[in-house]
């Protein structure tokens, strides 16, 4: 049993109190260890909650650096952060919030050669990409690692999210199989995006993470959550695992390789 | 400066002490909370309801005149019109009303004194040499560092909340006045190359596993004595064993770790301690006034002379006398002590010292002064006109107040006093100067029996059944700094024949007393085995019908039994009960016609007195065998059924059961298959029983819910926890959160301000 410090049962006072977090949960989010892919839309305030919250080793993920169109959604970073690597920008906000946590950095972009080993390291992954082959990436190496994870997208007024946990419940690629035909979709860039949209679907996937560590509540396994804010309507879908999913199925992936990237000038 | 200072920590507790006591007052406090609050400061509830008596701690056992002129006037407002000499030199107030303690307490500190830490697991009254600064062997005179220690203690919080008590004392010389050699921590004044300083001491002490000090260094500077007691101290605290307060005092962690890893630990307290800026100890010299020579040389009266040549001793300072005053059982009347205080006030301050022999001792007066108190002295007791080995006699208070006691040593030092003074005409008691008689009512050490010439400690002994009061004998202790030896055992006798054996031994020690230094010299040459022969003589009685005497102790309304005694605390005397048994039933059990009435009878009373049980006749033995060895279990049935009707062979098989199960008893009188239904029901209740604690006064909502998660998250599903949470919001709030996580919570129960809550984990 770890035993807090004051300073510690005052600041997580308000999670304590809850009956379904209490010590224990505390305790385990103390001791849980998160990976956030992408310090944009979705990863910042994802990154903001889960320092808040107390999450003890969070590790963050991008190869960017803070651009002056990101600052109208990515509330992480600030205006003199301009120029500087989004980890970087990142990783201060955290600390500012919360010194009891360790924060692990990494400036650069996922591939194949490079996500497993990190993946590999946490408990649980928030995908805050941007574009599919991304996404699918992630959801591949998870599956190999069986690592669960908080998939997440936005476009315009819209947002849809999902929580996997391998070979249990359904995986990206059992909802959605494979990326679409490059141009298929309209990219952010072309599409826009309303910024307190990305901090929704993001603090639902932090709420996500905090779900599946503490135990608290049923995570969206097996649902995919959709909304428009335009009309504020919240739909949740269920799906199945799929026996055959070209990911997670019987004649699932054994290695990992790279998608066909569909670049995006503007970044979520 | 000859009192210790009270630190300002004692006036704030003095403060919330006096509001809690208005709450009890008002009612407003229940009576078993106050007492965790009225104990620390020396209030304790004597045995009759609703009196109280307050203990004052005097260090060194200095008391000024006027400290002793307020005394009596408290005594003579206050308390019981006497003041009573505690066996470690302090001081008790008898018979006080609850309210009017705090007054009582704010006048104590007016003149300088506390009864904080007086009683309770605290750092008790830290004594001294009660000849120190005056004796003509001493290395230097110690009362200013009983003073300052005294002073320096009451100021650590963790001075009053030890795992059992804390005894220091001082001696100033190799001689151990002070006994040093059998205290928690002792010190012996040395002088090293030119330097102040204490051969330290350490983990002694009397009463259950007696053991002598071990000798911890041999030498510490002066300032460093409260660095080591501070230290020694914290050690204890975070070593000493909580849970059993038999086997708390600070020599069972010694005996139990070894001397290496208590010195271990010892250093790594002694740095803490030493990265504090107040380690070292001040101390203030008392001042001294040299004898007065230039008048004519005294001759002292004729009729003083023999008081004189018993109690007067020159001291080291050329031309000033001190004297010990022998008070019956350490109580002093009001008007008497006013008497002596303004006697003595003219002579300065210090004059007058208590001391744990609970007698006192006048000092630093010329022949002259100490003359013209020899018709005051003369009220303080009848002992003040004998031989010092009429004042010299301590007794515990033994069964007549104690629940552990077995014997009533008090009646039996009346009755050997009152046979030794009729004696007075043909015995030369005055040869015997010094000579110390001691009684305790059982094996506790109370009565210090184990540091007599001649000691007596109670035991149980049966004559056809009935059982009758008794004493070992021990003899020949030995205290100071070489080597500190116990009284040993010579011998048993009946408490009804203790004045006869104790006139039989000091006439025989008279016949040799001018050819050895000392009486323990006399008992290693032999005097031992002569004490066991007389012994013999005493130790059977009469049966009942010739005498019933015998059977009674002393001012005793009652034929003697053991009924109701603690069991289990005081077990050297259930031995001595258990094995007269075991001999009676072997050798029945030898016997080719068996009475197999008499095995069962034996068989059954046996074990009787391991549940604290002592029946008469036949019926109630096996009734209560029944009760206590066949309903809980600890043997089968088939048992039970062979006490009913008449014994027959079967009886046989009770006996060598009953014996199977005394193999099987250890040390705490519990045996192995009573160990094994504990067990079973421990495993039931042993996460109930286990009781864990928070205060939480002062902490608002909600954080003292959170702290109370904190709490209940470190313990197991069943167990309990406590907590104490202001009144207001919090007593509103927190239950109700609490229970409606699911944990079963008790009745809050106000405590003064508080509200005690308990919860058993979910």
């Amino acid at each position: 049993m770890r035993e807090f410090s004051d300073e510690e049962l005052e600041r997580y006072s308000r999670h304590i109190i809850l009956e379904d977090i209490g010590i224990e949960g505390q305790e385990k989010i103390a001791q849980a260890k998160v990976l956030i892919i992408g310090a944009g839309g979705l990863g910042s305030p994802v990154a903001l909650y889960l320092a808040a919250a107390g999450i003890g080793e969070i590790g963050i993920v991008d190869g960017d650096v803070v651009d002056l169109s990101n600052l109208q959604r990515q509330v992480i970073h600030s205006t003199k952060d301009i120029g500087v690597a989004k980890v970087q920008s990142a990783k201060e906000k955290m600390e500012a919030i919360n010194p009891n946590i360790h924060i692990t950095v990494y400036q650069k972009f996922l591939d194949a050669s490079n996500i497993l080993d990190i993946v590999k390291q946490y408990d649980f992954v928030i995908d805050g990409t941007d574009n599919f082959a991304a996404k699918f990436l992630i959801n591949d190496a998870c599956v190999l690692a069986n690592i669960p994870y908080s998939h997440g997208g936005i476009l315009r007024f819209g947002g849809q999210t999902m929580s996997i946990r391998p070979h249990e419940s359904a995986c990206y690629a059992c909802v959605f199989d494979a990326p679409p035909p490059t141009n298929a979709v309209p990219t952010c860039s072309s599409a826009g995006i309303l910024g307190a949209v990305a901090g929704m679907l993001g603090t639902i996937q932090a709420t996500e993470a905090l779900k599946y560590i503490t135990g608290a509540g049923e995570p969206l396994f097996n649902k995919l959550l959709s909304f428009d804010a335009k009309s504020m309507q919240f739909r949740t879908i269920n799906f199945k695992k799929n026996p055959k999913c070209r990911v997670c199925g019987e004649q699932g992936i054994t290695q990992i390789k790279d998608y066909e990237a569909v670049t995006c000038e503007a970044k979520l | 400066m000859s009192y210790y200072a009270i630190p300002p920590l004692v006036h704030e507790d003095l403060k919330v002490f006096a509001k809690n006591h208005e709450d009890f007052l008002a009612g407003k406090l229940d009576a078993l909370t106050f007492k965790t609050m009225r104990v620390p400061f020396g209030v304790y509830e004597q045995r009759e309801p609703d009196t109280y008596m307050v203990r004052i701690k005097l260090g060194g056992g200095i008391i000024t005149p006027k400290q002793l002129l307020s005394l009596a006037e408290l005594a003579k407002k206050y308390a019981h019109e006497n003041l009573h000499i505690t066996t470690r030199g302090g001081v008790q107030l008898h018979y006080v009303h609850i309210e009017d303690i705090v007054e009582i307490i704010y006048t104590l500190h007016s003149i300088s004194l506390s009864g904080r830490g007086g009683g309770g697991n605290t750092v008790r009254n830290i004594m001294a040499d009660p000849l120190a600064g005056t004796a003509c062997d001493e290395v230097f005179d110690v009362s200013p560092y009983a003073l300052a220690l005294t002073s320096k203690m009451l100021d650590q919080k963790d001075s009053f909340a030890l795992p059992r008590k804390f005894k220091i004392t001082f001696s100033g010389s190799d001689e151990d006045r002070g006994y040093a050699t059998i205290h928690d921590v002792g010190f012996i004044a040395k002088i090293q190359d030119g330097k102040k300083g204490f051969k330290l001491f350490c983990a002694g002490g009397m009463g259950a596993k007696s053991n002598p000090s071990v000798l911890l260094r041999d030498f510490i500077p002066e300032e460093e004595v409260f660095l080591y007691s501070q230290a020694i101290k914290q050690v204890f605290d975070a070593h000493g064993n909580r849970k059993n307060k038999h086997a708390a005092r600070l020599r069972f962690l010694m005996n139990e770790v070894g001397l290496d890893a208590f010195n271990e630990m010892l250093e790594a307290e002694l740095v803490k301690v030493r990265a504090r800026d107040d380690w070292r100890m001040q101390t203030q010299e008392i001042e001294r006034k040299e004898g007065d020579n230039s008048v004519t040389p005294f001759s002292i009266p004729q009729e003083i002379q023999q008081w004189w040549n018993r109690f007067v001793y020159a001291q080291k300072q050329v031309g000033l006398y001190g004297c010990k005053v022998p008070v019956h059982l350490g109580d002093i009347f009001y008007e008497h002590a006013r008497q002596l205080a303004n006697a003595l006030l003219p002579f300065g301050e210090d004059v007058l010292r208590f001391c744990g022999d609970q007698n006192l001792y006048i000092r630093n007066l010329t022949a002259p002064q100490m003359a013209s108190l020899y018709e005051l002295l003369q009220n303080f007791s009848k002992e003040v006109s004998k031989p010092t080995l009429f004042g010299d006699m301590v007794a515990c208070t033994g069964a007549a107040t104690c629940q552990l006691g077995i014997c009533r040593p008090r009646g039996a030092v009346d009755a050997i006093q009152k046979r030794l003074d009729a004696l007075l005409q043909t015995r030369d008691y005055d040869a015997l100067q010094g000579f110390k008689i001691h009684l305790s009512g059982c094996p506790n050490s109370c009565g210090k029996h184990l540091i007599a010439d001649l000691g007596f400690f109670g035991k149980v002994q049966r004559k056809d059944g009935y059982p009758y009061p008794a004493y070992n004998v021990v003899a020949g202790t030995k205290t100071d700094a070489q080597e500190t030896v116990f009284a040993k055992k010579c011998g048993d006798v009946a408490a009804f024949h203790v004045p006869a054996f104790v006139q039989e031994v000091l006439d025989t020690w008279l016949l040799h007393v001018r050819n050895f230094a000392s009486f323990s010299d006399w008992i290693d040459a032999g005097g031992d085995a002569i004490i066991k022969q007389i012994s013999t003589k005493f130790v059977e009685i009469p049966t009942i019908k010739e005498d019933k005497n015998p059977y009674f102790d002393y001012d005793a309304l009652e034929l003697f039994s053991l009924k109701g005694r603690g069991a289990g605390e005081c077990s050297a005397g259930m031995y001595d009960l258990i094995e007269a048994d075991k001999k009676g039933l072997k050798e029945a059990l030898e016997e080719k016609e068996k009475n197999f009435s008499l095995i069962r009878l034996l068989a059954a009373r046996m074990l009787l007195v391991t549940r604290g049980e002592d029946a008469r006749d036949e019926v109630g033995v096996l009734q209560l065998f029944k009760k206590h060895f066949v309903d809980t279990t600890i043997l089968n049935a088939y048992f039970g059924k062979l006490l009913e009707g008449e014994a027959d062979e079967r009886s046989l098989e009770l006996a060598d059961e009953v014996m199977k199960l005394y193999d099987s008893m250890d040390n705490t009188l519990k045996f192995a298959r009573e160990k094994e239904l504990a067990l079973q029901n421990a495993q039931a209740d042993a996460v109930q029983s286990k009781i864990h604690f928070k205060d939480l006064s002062g902490v608002a909502c909600p954080m003292n819910f959170v702290k109370t998660k904190m709490e209940l998250a470190k313990i197991a599903s069943g167990e309990v926890l406590e907590i104490l949470l202001d009144d207001g919001a919090p007593i509103d709030n927190v239950p109700k959160s609490v229970s409606s996580e699911g944990h079963s919570v008790q009745e809050p129960v106000k405590e003064g301000k508080l509200w005690r809550v308990r919860i058993v984990k979910k």
